[in-house]
């Protein structure tokens, strides 16, 4: 009985979150707040279960390498507590926890970034072979593709308007005008290239969540 | 700022609903969207002193200045200031460089037509309608493509990345160690399931032994799901599934550092240390190692990326990961350097994967209405780009 009210409620909830394409209405908005509402109760219960009460259980605490970092951990969890204080001298006292925290992920953050990604990357970069026959033309179409869209993202090279009006004026520079022309229309295909194929992507694989949930309702009903 | 007529506190002006009070803002009377956008490029005062209005712009901008609710509000009929100041404005707007003349400053604004029925304005259902008739169109391909499976490929082609992640669970024997992460919500969990089904189904047939954990609050809730589902699925298509049970190292928050600690030491990055040891026989000492296989399951960049980054930098144990189609184009670099060995993603690489096992599972069924959404998806992008074309050739 329970769990066919269970699947009555999923299956109207979500109903009621679909409802939102015909329009917007007061189903949807209570649905989505319950989502919202339900799940931050239930990531409180899943730290509060799996990580704080797990770490109190009676045989971890018995192991005395467990017992002495529970221990450190408390101890900096009360310190933290006191950032809540009034008392500006008190309160200073719960930047060391903090400050450990945020030290230490950045620490470890800014080293993955380094010896993960940019050296690994810059190293595959100078390894790659899409033709045999000419590596050397994917890397330079690569290291193309990502001076031109930088270039166009950080604003570095100037609009339209300002290379036609320079075009006009100076006849001497208009070799630079044609290689500015050239880079933004670089930058710009490279930007579309890649945004083309993650929207692609991400449309599939939003079409495979609607099949999904859309199978599951006939699959209850049916 | 719009101001909600029940509570009478303020609101963003693009809200539909109170955020207060949950009650709707849209009155009757309220203008349109579109209109509303319109009215929001118009200047307060006038931008045309002087020139001449052609007819059909002068009714052009009379009957939005009607139609947009201002003249109503005025009883049906319009001030003169207000008239000047939309009417101009708007002729400014869509006669550029068309103004006639400068020699006459005067400026008489054509009245609006008679209109005592123009009340208020249209309810905008426009937009709305279009999306509906979309989601009906999505809705009903997939509810036709659920009847009969019809389109299911026999045999599905089957990429090299599944061939390798297959092979790389076909060589572990039952004494292997396979981590698995669950990095995912139930919000992606109709995606990453399907991924999900056939390697665990694999990892069942091999009779591994396996250890779970997640970075994310939810990853427990969602491995739960799928080995349930699994096992379920086994027993349907009389397969073995007395393989041994899964030992949960359960939610280890703390990101990266979480994961800089699970490769010095598995054990002691969960929660549990000692219980987590016992059950899975993995001593303190020992490092990520101590696995043979990692595989992740995940719906977002940034948790791949750190398990690229963190992890794999660390050992040279093979990270396969199964990421959701959204995501799987930006890991592609890392598949580059060789930090994740194997990329598995999406609905395609989980019927090749159901192939491959011989098994016609969850992606299987999807067959006929995946193809058929994808279709209608093109359908109404070409349809978009063909009306845009359409639309734009005329002006």
């Amino acid at each position: 009985m329970v769990s066919y009210l269970g699947v009555f409620l999923t299956s109207v909830l979500t109903l009621a979150i679909f409802s939102r394409a015909v329009r917007p209405n007061r189903a949807f908005r209570w649905t989505s707040h319950l989502l919202l509402g339900l799940g931050a109760g239930y990531t409180a219960a899943v730290v509060l279960k799996q990580v704080v009460l797990a770490s109190f259980s009676p045989r971890e605490l018995m192991h005395p390498l467990q017992f002495s970092l529970i221990l450190i951990s408390t101890f900096l969890s009360l310190l933290l507590a006191l950032r809540f204080s009034t008392d500006a001298r008190i309160r200073a006292w719960g930047l060391l926890p903090l400050g450990m925290m945020t030290g230490v992920g950045g620490a470890l953050a800014l080293a993955g970034a380094l010896r993960g990604s940019f050296l690994p990357q810059l190293m595959a970069t100078s390894h790659l072979e899409f033709t045999e026959r000419f590596p050397v033309l994917n890397v330079l179409s690569i290291v193309l593709a990502t001076l031109t869209s930088l270039g166009v993202l950080l604003y570095l090279l100037p609009g339209l308007d300002e290379l036609d009006a320079v075009g006009k004026e100076t006849r001497e520079k208009e070799w630079m005008v044609w290689f500015l022309y050239g880079w933004r229309l670089w930058g710009y295909w490279a930007l579309m290239l890649a945004l083309g194929a993650l929207l692609a992507s991400t449309a599939g694989a939003r079409l495979t969540l609607l099949v999904g949930r859309v199978q599951y309702l006939l699959g209850v009903w049916f | 700022m719009s101001v909600c007529p029940s509570c009478g506190k303020e609101n963003p002006p693009d809200a539909e609903f109170c955020q207060y009070c949950n009650q709707p803002l849209e009155t009757p009377g309220k203008p349109p969207r579109l209109l509303s956008q319109i009215q929001g490029l118009i200047p307060a005062e006038p931008v045309i002193t002087s020139g001449r209005l052609r007819d059909s712009d002068s009714q052009l901008a009379a009957g939005l200045a009607v139609s947009s609710g201002v003249v109503s509000e005025k009883g049906g009929r319009s001030e003169p200031e207000t008239a000047v100041a939309i009417t101009g404005a708007v002729v400014d707007d869509i006669t550029e460089g068309q103004v006639e003349g400068a020699e006459e400053p005067a400026f008489k604004p054509t009245p609006p037509p008679p209109s005592p029925t123009v009340v208020s304005a249209p309810a905008p259902t426009g937009g709305r309608n279009a999306l509906a008739i979309i989601a009906s169109i999505f809705i009903g391909v997939i509810l036709f493509g659920s009847i009969g499976n019809l389109l299911a490929p026999a045999t599905p082609s089957v990429s090299t990345s599944v061939k390798n992640a297959y092979t790389f669970i076909e060589i572990l024997s039952s004494s292997s160690r396979v981590l698995l992460a669950w990095d995912y919500d139930p919000a992606t969990q109709a995606e990453l399931e399907l991924l999900a089904q056939p390697i665990l189904q694999h990892l069942q047939q091999k009779q591994v032994n396996t250890v779970f954990m997640s970075l994310r609050p939810f990853g427990p809730s969602v491995a739960a799901d799928a080995y349930n589902l699994s096992s379920r699925l086994g027993a349907a298509n009389n397969m073995v599934v007395a393989s041994p049970n899964p030992v949960e190292f359960g939610f280890i928050p703390g990101e990266t550092a979480a994961l800089r600690s699970l490769t010095l030491s598995p054990v002691m990055a969960s929660n549990q240390p000692v219980l987590s040891a016992q059950a899975s026989g993995i001593r303190p000492t020992e490092t990520i190692d101590a696995f043979d296989l990692i595989i992740e399951f995940s719906s977002d960049f940034a948790s791949s990326q750190q398990w690229a980054e963190q992890v794999s930098v660390r050992t040279k144990k093979p990270l396969i990961v199964a990421a959701s189609g959204a995501v799987a184009p930006a890991l592609l670099p890392y598949e580059q350097t060789g930090q994740i060995r194997v990329l598995l993603s999406g609905y395609p690489d989980a019927l090749a994967y159901e192939s491959l096992i011989g098994q016609r599972g969850p992606a299987y069924q999807q067959a006929s209405a995946q193809t058929l959404a994808l279709l209608a998806f093109l359908g109404v992008l070409f349809f978009a780009a063909f009306r845009s074309l359409f639309s734009s050739s005329k002006h």
